[in-house]
């Protein structure tokens, strides 16, 4: 089953593509991935809408990313979460939490 | 072939006799080391004796750092502990090619570096290097320097060399076996004393009709999930039960912190929305980015049969009864991701009804073709089973439970009125 993600600039934003499922096998690669972005920008959006699973491990990665950007001044967004990502999302409240948007459009007009 | 004169097949075969033995008494002694450098050094010794070197040492990879250390040395220096780098000398082509090297003249070798000359201070005329060989490569070399008679070493010293290197060999890579699995044993002890410490933690089964009952599985030696409940003056029960995102040594730590925040702040009587707002600042202080703990926590009046709770970010708490089930999803996002979050009270009337309250460990419970429970699987579980008593019910979950792939710490607690 394909996974992975790709990290690639929009402007001043930085959109992380994440695909698959997201579990402890390879979680640590998205949360490298967040990091390092925000050693170039200080917007990351991370693109969900082709993650089909995504575990606690996977969660923490997207936590630790809103908190840098929070702890900075830096935003960060979540586009378009596939429906298990926002079944996940919703029932953790999360929601209450991750700025969420349709696309990266709508993440820059806010 | 040239006639060999009676006395010198004599000695010839003396010789023989003589390298024989050496091999047989060091790889019996090597083969039954307790103390890999002790029994290198005798071994050495010897080495140096039969071949009538000057000096000898056995150099180990050590490879975290690519190095090669000296473990046991015999001549008139000791350079024991001494570290070269694996990828130069004569030493290190000795490794790389897994091939005994033969140096007649040490000065004329483009390897030669005079790194090791330069602390013993003797000058490496000649040389042999064997490899220490293994099913898993190479894992140093034995080498001997200087004849102590002047003349160089012969194909003989060679063989004999390449001989003695293998018991090294073994007994080298015996050595090292034994020391990993004396390290797995050490952190296997740690781990079940962090183990035993987390359990002494959740409280004591209570018997004789406890309106509360709960369980913890681990997924591994420690868990991130905890469970808590405990009595008020009043009467009434506190119950707390939380996840703490990610697994191993940190999550063991920070659910051992958490449980006892909660339990701390609960005995104070707050309103279960203070009391998730308490901890979830303390936490948000508190803990490194990327960790967050899920937990609902509440109190249960057995006098009432009323059950009052706040629930961030854990799964939804099922209520069952005769008359159907309610799911109550929860209000506050997980504590310790953002402070001064308000975490809404829910409440409900137990009157022959129980609330059950699980980790995402159950609801994430897969079954043979990879499918998770969900939260719709955790009810039917919890229907099939409704006509048992209370302990009797929560063995049989946990039961149905195990036999699917449990990936992380699974925990339920339970609450029913006494009938």
């Amino acid at each position: 089953m394909s996974k992975g993600c790709e990290l690639h600039r929009d402007g001043d934003w930085a959109v992380l593509r994440v695909w698959g499922e997201v579990d402890l096998s390879w979680s640590q690669d998205v949360r490298r991935q967040v990091l390092d972005a925000f050693a170039k920008v200080r917007a990351l959006a991370v693109q969900l809408d082709a993650v089909s699973y995504i575990d606690s491990s996977g969660i923490a990665a997207l936590v630790e990313g809103f908190q840098h950007a929070r702890g900075k001044g830096g935003r960060f967004a979540l586009l378009a979460p596939s429906e298990p990502v926002r079944a996940v999302l919703e029932l953790a409240r999360l929601d209450r939490v991750f700025p969420i948007y349709a696309d990266l459009e709508a993440a820059r007009a806010a | 072939m040239n006639a060999v004169p009676p006395a010198d097949r004599g000695r010839g075969r003396r010789a023989e006799d003589n390298a024989l033995a050496l091999v047989a008494d060091l790889a019996q002694a090597l083969a039954s080391a307790l103390d890999l450098s002790a029994s290198l050094n005798l071994a050495l010794a010897r080495i140096i004796g039969a071949l009538g070197a000057q000096g000898g040492a056995v150099f180990l990879l050590d490879t975290a750092t690519r190095e090669l250390v000296c473990r046991a040395c015999a001549g008139p220096v000791d350079i024991i502990g001494l570290r070269i780098p694996a990828d130069r000398g004569i030493v290190g082509r000795a490794l790389a090619s897994g091939q005994c090297q033969f140096v007649r003249d040490a000065a004329r070798d483009p390897d030669f570096t005079g790194a090791i000359d330069a602390v013993t201070g003797i000058a490496t005329r000649t040389m042999l290097g064997a490899p220490l060989l293994t099913a898993h490569g190479p894992i140093g070399v034995l080498q001997v320097i200087n004849k102590r008679d002047g003349a160089l070493f012969d194909e003989a010293d060679r063989d004999l060399l390449r001989a003695l290197a293998a018991p090294a060999a073994l007994a080298a890579s015996n050595a090292a076996l034994t020391e990993n699995l004396l390290e797995h044993a050490r952190i296997r002890r740690e781990l079940q004393l962090a183990r035993r410490m987390q359990r002494s933690l959740l409280p004591m089964r209570r018997r004789g009709g406890y309106p509360v009952l709960a369980i913890n599985r681990p997924a591994r030696e420690i868990s991130g999930d905890f469970y808590d409940h405990f009595d008020l003056p009043d009467g009434r029960i506190g119950f707390a039960i939380g996840d703490v995102a990610g697994k191993g040594l940190d999550a063991a730590f920070l659910m051992v912190r958490c449980a006892s925040l909660l339990r701390f702040i609960g005995k104070e009587g707050l309103t279960p929305a203070q009391w998730l707002a308490r901890a979830n600042d303390d936490l948000c202080d508190t803990v490194a980015g990327g960790t967050f703990v899920c937990a609902a926590v509440g109190y249960f009046d057995p006098a009432t049969a009323s059950a009052v709770w706040a629930n961030a970010g854990f799964p939804p708490v099922l209520l069952h009864g005769p008359q159907g089930t309610q799911l109550h999803r929860a209000e506050g996002p997980p504590l310790g991701i953002v402070p001064g979050m308000d975490f809404p009270q829910q409440q409900a009337t137990l009157h022959g009804r129980s609330l059950y309250l699980f980790s995402d460990g159950v609801t994430d419970a897969r079954d043979a073709s990879r499918r998770t429970l969900g939260v719709d699987g955790v009810v039917a579980l919890v229907r099939r089973h409704a006509q048992w008593r209370p302990e009797t019910r929560l063995r049989r979950i946990v039961g149905d439970l195990r036999r699917r792939q449990l990936g992380d710490d699974t925990t339920l607690l339970m609450i029913e009125a006494a009938a």
